[in-house]
């Protein structure tokens, strides 16, 4: 680890200002907020990230949970993952967002593990975290070694020629569902943004992951207020049951809002690509995923089995949970995660018949 | 919090950027001058010589450094010691001694919860805080709840066995 | 008077016997060898090759050696004779590695050893580890899968002596699995392997007196 000077403000306004003098708040960052210390003190192991100061805003009064006027929710930054998935309003009312947590880490990190540093957690690449190897998000310009590399758990879908990382978040999924709003305090004020607009797609700039500038703290999470009635599953679909390491978001579900208006009000371009398949009874839509990205191709009878192999893993998992979901109005809002994965044996059109072949409708 | 002088030797000759914090470890406080790129890991084991707390992958996802900081348990790896100025920390050396084992620590030499033992310290602790987290009765929610720890001598039968009689001794007092 | 009577014994046989360091390791009491602290102790971080195959054409230690707290940065050429094990009767002096580590620029392996950082925290060693540079020359992996075994000699030297060269030969697989009469053909996906390699411990040389203790925290690596 590079040596750092330790910062432990007396305020959001100190530490607003000490962040501000940061040159960037994106990768390689030189100054840096420390909370949970899950994303940032690996990575300083690793030297993938490097600060020279380092703000821890642990003592910040940034550690509650409140009910808003409206009837919504409001988050504190530093609330633990564990204290927000087990909090009884939360349970109740925003159910996918527990679930989505605890389906995450372990009960160790969760404990540590922060709102706000849940959002900004990074890709689990392993070329990303190895300074060894070529990689333009943490070195603009020197390439993608996941492309042509070991890529099973990176993305398929919103990737660009120069990154294919994903988001490893269960968290944000279920934000994205529950239409939260992010509120940032920054050197030249406040705003809130919503979740939607929070994260950026790599396209050019892979080292650019969000849309904070430096100096932006994040102090709290806001929900709207909950839908009486509406029953809510978080579906995640994964290698292992238990602590996936590297949970490869490939895809995140096409988290259509569970109000009735929808679709596309600030959520990322990426994410309207990407349909979570939930079988609707056994009613087939015929409506092949829409997808933008290229990925190789290859074939083969193996892959054939495979694919036909990963449907039916899909299916089951996803007809398991809908029961479950389904409210008494008789329709039903998923938020899911699919980890669809890469590989670098199976063909690119196995991805779109897996997802294409199942019902892309959620309904309310 | 009355700060006591610790009696441990401040191990800091020649260090450049030594900076000052306050640990209290197991109800003992210590007044340490440390790198501020110590983890609390580093600074139990290497700094005031605490080693039952074990180092296994040093990056959160073994378990194998589990510690309690204000009695939940934690991957002392991924925390830089300098954060727990204040805090209450407690490592399997304050849970109970040879003679006077906790009740959990009783349990895991009752149902042969180990191997090599590596990974032991770690399970206990974090077995001792899932008692007081909202967990299922079933060993599937255990097992759940336990995915931080791993052992790869493959005790878990074992382990959840422990807990689970320490869990229904604990719900019928 | 019971018919038969139960004789005590002392055998662990059909009994569930608590095992006698059981408290010791519950109680974190049992010692490891890395628990083990001297007064005056050193740390040693190594360098990894992040080559799989190939050579180490330049180390450059320059930087890393004025780092606090170094005292040494080890490699093959400064670190001297080390002593291989020799082999007793039967197992006794196995270690895992035939080869010491410096005995030639030849990397083998990714995360082979290549310099090794002493420092008196393992702070400091770590980042002095981190501040070596190291040059390689990649060399394609021999993973020839066709076996030329007619030309070779039948007995070579090895490190135990003569030993006889294992005759192998290919088969046909594809017309075995064709022609079999019971045939099971499955697929498995395993999940990405995050090698969790711990410490690797070695034992104290007699001198100088050093403690090695390296810290694999590499994830998600091909090899």
């Amino acid at each position: 680890m590079k040596t750092f000077e330790f910062i432990r403000p007396a305020d959001s306004a100190a530490a607003v200002a000490t962040a501000a003098q940061a040159k960037t708040a994106q990768q390689g960052a030189d100054v840096r907020f420390l909370a949970g210390g899950t994303t940032l003190i690996g990575l300083m192991k690793l030297n993938v990230e490097t600060p020279a100061r380092v703000i821890d805003i642990n003592r910040l009064p940034l550690d509650t949970i409140k009910a808003m006027p409206d009837g919504g929710l409001k988050i504190g930054a530093t609330v633990r993952n564990s204290d927000l998935a087990n909090h009884p309003v939360v349970k109740r009312e925003y159910a996918v967002l527990s679930q989505a947590l605890l389906s995450g880490a372990s009960a160790q990190l969760r404990n540590m593990a922060t709102t706000a540093g849940n959002l900004l957690q990074r890709t689990r690449c392993a070329y990303f975290r190895d300074t060894a190897m070529p990689c333009n998000k943490r070195e603009p310009g020197s390439g993608c070694s996941a492309i042509t590399g070991s890529n099973r758990t990176l993305a398929v879908l919103g990737t660009s020629e120069h990154c294919i990382a994903t988001n490893p978040s269960d968290m944000c999924v279920a934000l994205a569902a529950l239409e939260a709003t992010i509120h940032v305090q920054g050197p030249k004020g406040s705003r809130a943004i919503p979740i939607g607009e929070f994260h950026l797609l790599p396209g050019a700039t892979p080292h650019r992951e969000t849309v904070l500038e430096p100096g932006a703290l994040i102090t709290h999470l806001t929900l709207p207020p909950p839908v009486a009635g509406s029953k809510q599953v978080y579906l995640k679909l994964g290698e292992r049951a238990s602590y996936e390491v590297c949970p490869g978001l490939g895809g995140r579900g096409d988290l259509d809002s569970w109000r009735e208006r929808r679709p596309g009000t600030g959520r990322a371009r990426w994410r309207r690509h990407q349909t979570l398949a939930i079988p609707r009874g056994r009613r087939r839509a015929g409506r092949a995923a829409r997808q933008s990205s290229e990925f190789p191709t290859g074939g083969g009878g193996g892959a054939a089995r495979r694919k036909a192999a990963e449907r039916e893993r899909v299916q089951d998992r996803a007809r398991e949970a809908v029961p479950r979901a389904r409210p008494p109005n008789g329709g039903y809002c998923i938020g899911g995660s699919l980890p669809i994965q890469r590989s670098t044996t199976m063909p690119a059109k196995r991805i779109l018949m897996l997802v294409g072949d199942l019902d892309t409708r959620v309904e309310l | 919090m009355a700060q006591q002088p610790s009696a441990d030797p401040p191990e800091m000759s020649g260090r450049d950027g030594a900076v000052p914090v306050a640990l209290r470890i197991n109800g003992k406080n210590h007044r340490l001058r440390i790198d501020p790129r110590t983890t609390l890991l580093d600074c139990l084991r290497e700094t005031i010589a605490l080693t039952g707390t074990k180092k296994g992958c040093d990056h959160g996802q073994c378990g194998a450094c589990t510690v309690h900081v204000n009695g939940r348990r934690v991957n002392s790896c991924l925390r830089l010691a300098l954060m727990h100025d204040g805090d209450e920390i407690t490592t399997i050396e304050g849970l109970g001694t040879r003679g006077a084992l906790h009740p959990m620590q009783a349990a895991f030499v009752e149902h042969d919860g180990y191997q090599c033992g590596y990974c032991t310290s770690g399970q206990i602790m974090s077995a001792v805080a899932l008692l007081k987290e909202p967990c299922g009765p079933d060993d599937a929610a255990v097992k759940e709840l336990m995915s931080g720890n791993i052992c790869r001598c493959g005790a878990y039968p074992n382990i959840v066995a422990a807990i689970q009689q320490v869990r229904k001794a604990s719900s019928h007092k | 008077m019971p018919a038969t009577q139960k004789i005590p014994t002392t055998s662990p046989i059909g009994r569930s016997t608590p095992r006698v360091d059981g408290p010791l390791k519950v109680s974190g009491r049992a010692q490891y060898t890395s628990d083990f602290k001297f007064p005056g102790q050193l740390y040693a971080v190594p360098v990894e090759a992040t080559i799989d195959n190939g050579r180490v054409v330049k180390l450059d230690t320059a930087a890393a050696e004025k780092m606090p707290g170094v005292r040494a940065i080890f490699h093959r050429g400064n670190i001297g004779k080390i002593f291989s094990s020799t082999l007793g009767p039967g197992f006794a002096g196995i270690t895992d590695e035939r080869r010491p580590p410096f005995e030639d620029d030849v990397v083998r392996y990714y995360g082979q050893f290549v310099a090794l950082a002493v420092a008196d925290t393992f702070e400091n060693a770590k980042a002095a580890a981190d501040a070596v540079r190291v040059s390689y020359e990649k060399l394609k992996p021999n993973v020839d899968t066709e076996l030329k075994a007619d030309d070779e000699p039948p007995v070579v030297m090895t490190q135990y002596g003569p030993a006889k060269r294992v005759q192998s030969e290919r088969g046909h697989p594809e017309g075995a699995f064709a022609s079999a009469p019971v045939k099971l053909d499955q697929t498995y996906a395993l999940q990405v392997e995050h090698a969790l390699r711990g410490l690797v411990q070695r034992q104290p040389h007699s001198y100088p007196s050093f403690h090695f203790i390296s810290q694999l925290t590499r994830k998600g690596q091909a090899s």
